[in-house]
């Protein structure tokens, strides 16, 4: 099954947020709980892990664009 | 809560402390760290340190560059101002205002009127004394942020004000705010520095247990200190892709160069007027990394082209 990942929000006053660094590549597999990506906003990095194992399929935000909360940013194969 | 002495002044050292600390905190275990640094700037996780300070200048100076694990902007430190670090819950990331209050209240208490300024700093009638940044991972935030008691302010002026001219690139810009020193507004009988990070200690962690890393410990924060924040690859080559433009004298006729760097790599290097003296110093210089070092070793004997390598920085 394939599933969106969207932009998180790291505090409710979030308005964007940057996509700061891919820790994974496009095609690699991940497990539950392997750390994805990393944003940043407001001066907080938040890293943000898988909640289930899967496949990158697609990163659709490149490193350092900013997004609103709730943009999709990859897709991944599960 | 436990506090954990750190009584080391070496910026990059410091660093790995605190990520070495914040990897080990006991889920539920609140931690405080206050610390000082050697003169250094610090710039946050993913800025261009190029745009951010001159690494040259800074060189000549004798201060560190270090960047560091949390976001935001560059900041000078010195032995004049506290750095204090709270480890805790990742239910308050994110969350500027529980944090930075208790610093603000300690502030207050030793009759500094002090209060929240903008999302993450503390001002003094308007000036900022202090800003804060953070980072959330797994279930943990290390928020950490600066007291400027009696700092270097005109060094600070010098090296960390803001995004240096003509950069194009992506990642986090600074945001600037005039400031001042917390001592300036405690008069004469102001303590020493010393006497302001135990006077912060007692405010911020009273009857906490204190913690202090053993020789073993001590050595794994070394060898994180030495294999990242000492290293080029983590403090400039983890800048974003950008382009630059810089004026040059070359003897009394002014030359633009302009250079497009990735991973802190000049890929493509052009001078304008594209002087024939000059084809040399773009030849050797493509490829090269934008290290003081490596662009002085670079154009050694080419003549006349003695001071290039510092228009680069």
């Amino acid at each position: 099954m394939e599933r969106e990942i969207r932009m998180p929000k790291l505090r409710p006053e979030m308005k964007k947020g940057m996509l700061a660094a891919w820790l994974k590549e496009e095609g690699e597999a991940f497990e539950a709980g392997e750390a994805l990506f990393e944003i940043e906003a407001d001066k907080v990095v938040g890293q943000v892990e898988a909640e289930r194992a899967g496949r990158l399929k697609k990163l659709v935000v490149e490193e350092g664009d900013e997004v609103e909360p709730g943009a999709v940013i990859a897709l991944v194969e599960e | 809560m436990i506090f954990v002495e750190n009584p080391s002044f070496d910026p990059p050292f410091n660093q790995a402390f605190e990520e070495y600390v914040f990897e080990r905190a006991a889920p539920g275990e609140d931690a405080l760290i206050l610390w000082r640094n050697d003169p250094a700037v610090v710039v946050g996780c993913y800025q261009n340190v190029y745009a951010e300070v001159n690494i040259a200048r800074a060189a000549e100076l004798n201060v560190a560059v270090v960047r560091r694990e949390s976001g935001g902007g560059a900041v000078y430190h010195d032995r004049g101002n506290v750095n204090y670090t709270f480890i805790t819950g990742a239910r308050a990331g994110g969350d500027y205002a529980a944090l930075i209050a208790p610093v603000a209240r300690a502030l207050n208490d030793m009759g500094v009127p002090a209060a929240m300024n903008r999302t993450s700093d503390i001002a003094v009638n308007g000036l900022k004394v202090s800003g804060s940044a953070q980072k959330v991972k797994k279930d943990r935030v290390l928020h950490h942020g600066t007291l400027l008691y009696d700092a270097d302010l005109s060094r600070l002026h010098e090296l960390a004000d803001g995004e240096r001219g003509c950069f194009i690139s992506k990642g986090v810009k600074s945001a600037p705010w005039p400031v001042a020193n917390i001592r300036e507004c405690l008069g004469r009988d102001a303590p020493s520095v010393e006497d302001f990070q135990e006077a912060l200690r007692a405010r911020l962690a009273p009857g906490a247990a204190v913690l202090r890393l053993t020789d073993a410990e001590t050595a794994s924060v070394r060898a994180l200190a030495d294999e990242k924040y000492r290293a080029w690859s983590w403090t400039c080559g983890r800048s974003p892709a950008f382009t630059r433009e810089a004026e040059w004298l070359l003897g009394s006729l002014p030359v633009t160069l302009r250079y497009a760097a990735r991973r802190g790599v000049i890929e493509e290097i052009s001078f304008d007027p594209p002087l024939p003296a000059l084809s040399e110093a773009a030849r050797r210089l493509t490829g090269a990394r934008l290290e003081t070092g490596e662009a002085r070793a670079q154009l050694a004997g080419l003549e006349g082209l003695d001071g290039l390598w510092r228009a680069l920085f």
